[in-house]
């Protein structure tokens, strides 16, 4: 007997749950079909008018999908020059300045690097000085080159941030020069490359 | 604005960085080191062991108080500014015999310096020589 009571429990939880605790459902109170149909909205006077706007359209998403695939990143451009500089630049063509950002980069790193090697050959004789006046001469011959040293890794810093910042730039170039070029190529050629394939126009 | 703000910070990049004084005997910042104090009145003789052509210098000074000097180095050079060569180290004592010294220069002069040290658990800390140079002349 207990068995058919619980059965009965279970069939009856069952089918009244969707009813007990979902969301009532109601009918959309008032659907404007004139408004919903009406073409004029988008600027189109008639149905020729919104066709033309879709091929427009089609054609533009078109060459958008070229513009995807052949433009850059800006990030990755950053990362690009901020592991190396100037590689950034080098990728948007942008090659003079990638070589005046790498050169410069590279002397001042450079330079960095031999001044900080100087004041460690000079710190090297100062830690093993026992004399007064040599603990003095070598600590004061090693500050100087460390100065400097200090100095072009400054000059050196800035060049590097500056040349990681002027590939945002140099990058939005590309692109920019890159969607004028799809365009113009685009407008102007009877035969056209589209991802879906050529189209020859007659 | 930017730029004096980029210049600004690389100014105080470079001021704020110096090399550490790591040397353990550096007496800059360093309370627990005492240099020794510069060895005075230094005076040499020379002196000939009768009977051969040996030659010997001795040299005196007036010893520095124990607390900051635990020995002393010698140096001699062959003129006034050339370079020194340590030629001998005493402890806390006043003189020093320079032996032989010169049997490739018969009737020359020499030029000896003397500095104090003390001993410290890295290393010995030498002082500033004595100045001006003390003349001898050797005889031949």
């Amino acid at each position: 007997m207990k068995i058919y009571l619980i059965a009965l429990l279970l069939f009856a939880a069952l089918f009244l749950q969707p009813i007990l605790f979902s969301a009532p459902l109601r009918a959309q109170s008032s659907f404007d079909l004139v408004q919903f149909s009406d073409s004029t909205k988008y600027g189109w006077r008639d149905l020729s008018d919104r066709l033309d706007f879709r091929a427009d359209f089609t054609e533009r998403q078109n060459l958008l999908q070229i513009y995807n695939i052949e433009s850059q990143s800006v990030h990755e451009n950053m990362l690009k020059s901020a592991i190396f500089p100037g590689w950034g630049q080098f990728s948007t063509g942008h090659f003079t300045k990638g070589q005046i950002l790498l050169g410069s980069n590279l002397v001042l790193f450079g330079t960095s690097l031999y001044f900080y090697d100087r004041a460690l050959g000079y710190h090297r004789s100062y830690e093993k000085a026992t004399q007064v006046d040599e603990i003095e001469k070598f600590y004061k011959k090693a500050q100087e080159p460390f100065q400097y040293s200090v100095i072009f890794l400054g000059f050196a810093t800035l060049f590097w941030a500056y040349n990681v910042y002027d590939v945002i730039g140099s990058t939005q170039e590309y692109n920019i020069a890159l969607w004028d070029r799809i365009m113009r190529e685009n407008y102007r050629r009877p035969i056209r490359l589209t991802p879906q394939g050529v189209e020859i126009e007659f | 604005m930017i730029r004096g703000l980029l210049l600004s910070l690389l100014c105080l990049l470079v001021l704020s960085c110096s090399l550490r004084r790591s040397n353990p005997l550096d007496p800059v910042g360093n309370d627990e080191i005492i240099i020794p104090l510069p060895v005075t009145n230094v005076s040499a003789t020379a002196q000939s062991v009768s009977g051969t052509n040996i030659r010997n210098v001795k040299i005196n000074w007036s010893p520095n108080s124990s607390n900051d000097t635990d020995g002393y180095y010698i140096y001699r050079g062959l003129a006034y500014n050339s370079s020194y060569a340590r030629v001998g180290e005493v402890g806390r004592v006043d003189e020093f015999i320079h032996l032989n010294v010169q049997p490739n220069r018969p009737g020359e002069g020499y030029y000896y310096k003397v500095s104090a040290y003390k001993i410290y658990k890295d290393g010995r800390l030498e002082g500033r020589a004595s100045f001006p140079p003390t003349w001898v002349f050797v005889p031949g």
